[in-house]
């Protein structure tokens, strides 16, 4: 919808229309010097890094280039130069750099989407004894996360299980027990109905596939993708529990219709607005949660079903571009950013969950989170490393925008999951 | 740039040969014209004629090209179920959203054409939504069309009937995309037919009002007629503007539910930009712009039956 602004096609005066015109040259000449300027990618000198990360507010851009500065404290003459953009657009940008081939030294990597970005990174695995890293100092699921095809790709500085996040002064004002370790899926439907009121719904069902597997995989044990590494989700497993989640919106009434295809984040607005009393989030939103809430957050591990309570964990880690010039200097700077200084750092300020077991002690003692450690632990001994595709966009795309209209009872469970599953060899 | 060097003022007493004449403009001109051009060339020609390269690859963002013919355009003709989709939906958007854009902005513009108090501001308020950035704008929509939102809200406690899930619900995602882009569109032509109006000649009007013309009969076949190259200007843009429609789909509904919001250009970004097929995007990109360029051709061809120059 983009336009120019020239007026109706009326005659204008013509030294007016060509002083216009003249000043309309000079601004597109000063647009085309403009974007000669910034363009990103590596930079020019070998001592100078340049680093890609996501970011969602200036708190934590200023915890990241806190811990580039690391880098120069551990290797003199090196700067890491910090280039950041939001979570969504990182992806897009990454994709355009990657095109360009202008790729920064140092990228970022979230677990999820590691095979389908894995021809960006340098593996890191012959350098692992030179940096003097060993593997079992890391939560091995996140480790292994982030390899692809046995190569790892990035070092790991967060993880996390889906957990349920619940508003605690909900659950007590409505004299329910407070969900514990054990709780089962009957629990979690008999509180959401026990929490349905006027203008606010028991829980939050999420038209992405990281809200619905935790339930597939504690009802059935299956997960969206089979130990070959094939999507398979056109199953009997993934039908009933679909069913039965979409159920919590059209039979049950107590999760809010979806509101639409565009609205991943919906879950945790809506559970932080006091709209709706359970949802399912992350360790990464705890913090952020607690703080925003008006109301008092707990978190507690999914609901066991047929299978018992499990979830899935995934994380994200700091790798070295292929168009890095030395990448042993950027494999080194990798090292420090997921040290177990930054590490402790990171956890403490309450960025990350540390991937490195021996700072993850941080996390908890930086942040006044109650009886977050038992449910983290139980949550964490009960899960499994989010298995992915290399075409796993288009998986995620076509789930999050299939699923509004089988959840809020448009069409149906089945037509959602052929339509996922269809995306499989694509 | 070097400006021209030539005399281009002749001495007295000599005429300037209109060989001279040429020459000197000429390199005024192409000083004029070489910054214009250059950014034409860099940011638009190459684009253009890479795209129609790239179109003709199987082109990933990650590894590299490989040839493929026509492949990338018969697969979107034969095979691809969300390319169709995305031509209907785009179809069902322009028939939608254009007709009802011209109808809004020149009922506005007739209704503050006359001399009426406050009709500058009037202008300015009702082309502030066109300069209002349009992600802000689909940020408000959404909160207002959410359930509990504003307008529902608003019904359930008028009316004790709660409203649709616009966003939600597969039926009404396209009206309500249709409505945002009529809400920020409608202040550019407004502001094409207010001027147009203003030209138009009173004394005509008054001669068709001596004739004994009614209000109704002067606006249609009179003023009107004479509105008719500003129609054709402000049909012509919207229409092509709305063959482009993205960010109103991206942002209020993602493309969906489903694929009911999933407009051309939205599935060009897709496939390009989410599932890395550069080479495939561009073809969608290529037959994107056939469309365009024969809607408009049909609407130049058509306009000498409607359109009058003449006053």
């Amino acid at each position: 919808m983009v336009r120019s602004l020239t007026l109706a096609p009326h005659r204008a005066a013509l030294s007016r229309r060509s002083l216009l015109s003249c000043a309309g040259g000079a601004g597109a000449l000063a647009a085309l010097t403009a974007c000669g300027g910034d363009s990103g990618g590596s930079s020019g000198s070998d001592t100078d890094l340049t680093w890609f990360m996501w970011s969602a507010s200036t708190e934590e851009v200023d915890a990241w280039k806190h811990v580039a500065q690391m880098v120069t404290d551990a290797e003199p003459g090196t700067t890491v130069t910090f280039q950041t953009a939001a979570w969504n657009d990182y992806w897009t940008k990454l994709t355009s750099q990657a095109a360009s081939g202008a790729s920064a030294d140092l990228l970022s990597m979230q677990s999820l989407r590691a095979p389908q970005f894995a021809e960006l990174f340098v593996p890191l695995d012959d350098k692992l004894e030179a940096l003097g890293i060993s593997s079992d100092t890391f939560e091995s699921s996140i480790f292994d996360g982030l390899k692809v095809d046995g190569k790892l790709l990035a070092l790991p500085y967060d993880f996390g299980p889906y957990i349920v996040f619940y508003n605690k002064t909900a659950f007590q004002e409505a004299g329910l027990p407070l969900p514990v370790e054990g709780w089962t899926t009957d629990d979690f439907v008999t509180a959401a109905r026990a929490l349905t009121t006027s203008g606010r719904y028991g829980f939050f069902a999420n038209n992405t596939i990281d809200g619905a597997l935790p339930f597939v995989l504690s009802e059935t044990g299956r997960a969206a993708v089979d130990e070959g590494g094939e999507l398979d989700v056109e199953n009997d497993a993934w039908r009933s529990t679909l069913e039965w989640y979409a159920g919590l919106i059209t039979r049950e009434g107590v999760a809010a219709p979806l509101p639409s295809g565009g609205s991943s984040a919906a879950a945790t607005n809506q559970f932080l607005a006091g709209n709706a009393a359970m949802s399912l989030d992350g360790p990464w939103s705890l913090i952020n949660a607690k703080a925003t809430a008006d109301f008092e957050v707990g978190i507690a591990p999914v609901p066991a079903g047929s299978s018992g309570s499990t979830t899935w964990t995934a994380g994200s880690g700091f790798g070295v571009s292929r168009s890095a010039p030395d990448p042993d200097l950027a494999a080194r700077a990798v090292a420090v950013l997921t040290g177990a200084d930054a590490e402790a750092y990171l956890g403490e300020q309450g960025r990350a969950f540390p991937a490195r077991v021996a700072q993850q002690q941080s996390w908890y003692d930086g942040n006044d989170l109650g009886d977050a450690r038992t449910v983290m632990d139980y949550s964490i001994e009960n899960s499994v490393p989010y298995r992915t595709t290399a075409s796993w966009t288009q998986v995620n795309d076509t789930y999050t925008r299939y699923a509004v209209p089988a959840f809020n009872g448009d069409a149906s469970v089945d037509e959602l999951l052929s339509r996922v599953q269809a995306q499989a060899g694509s | 740039m070097a400006a021209a060097t030539a005399p281009v003022v002749p001495g007295p007493g000599r005429r300037r040969t209109p060989e001279e004449v040429r020459r000197g403009d000429g390199k005024a001109a192409l000083g004029f014209l070489t910054p214009g051009a250059l950014g034409f060339l860099a940011f638009t020609l190459f684009p253009v004629l890479a795209s129609l390269v790239m179109s003709f690859f199987d082109w990933p963002v990650l590894g590299s090209p490989t040839f493929t013919g026509l492949g990338n355009y018969v697969e979107l003709f034969t095979t691809d179920d969300t390319f169709r989709t995305a031509v209907l939906n785009t179809l069902l958007f322009v028939v939608l959203y254009v007709p009802v854009n011209i109808v809004v902005s020149m009922g506005l513009a007739v209704w503050i054409s006359p001399r009426i108090k406050g009709r500058r501001y009037y202008r300015v308020l009702f082309f502030i939504p066109a300069v209002t950035p349009m992600v802000g704008n689909a940020v408000v929509f959404t909160l207002l069309l959410t359930p509990n939102g504003l307008v529902d809200s608003t019904m359930t406690s008028l009316f004790g009937v709660g409203a649709p899930n616009f966003l939600g619900s597969s039926t009404w995602a396209i009206p309500a995309v249709v409505l945002l882009s009529v809400w920020q569109g409608f202040g550019y032509n407004l502001l094409v037919f207010s001027a147009a109006l203003d030209a138009v000649p009173p004394h005509l009007v008054e001669a068709a009002e001596i004739d004994g013309a009614g209000a109704f009969r002067r606006f249609f076949h009179v003023v009107l007629p004479l509105l008719s190259p500003s129609i054709f200007f402000a049909t012509v843009l919207t229409l092509i503007s709305s063959f482009q429609v993205f960010t109103q789909s991206y942002v209020l509904t993602g493309g969906g539910p489903g694929n009911s919001t999933t407009t051309l250009v939205m599935y060009l970004y897709q496939s390009g930009f989410q599932f890395f097929r550069l080479g495939f995007a561009s073809a969608v990109a290529w037959v994107l712009f056939v469309f365009i360029m024969v809607v408009t051709a049909v609407q130049f061809i058509g306009q000498k039956r409607w359109v009058h120059y003449d006053q």
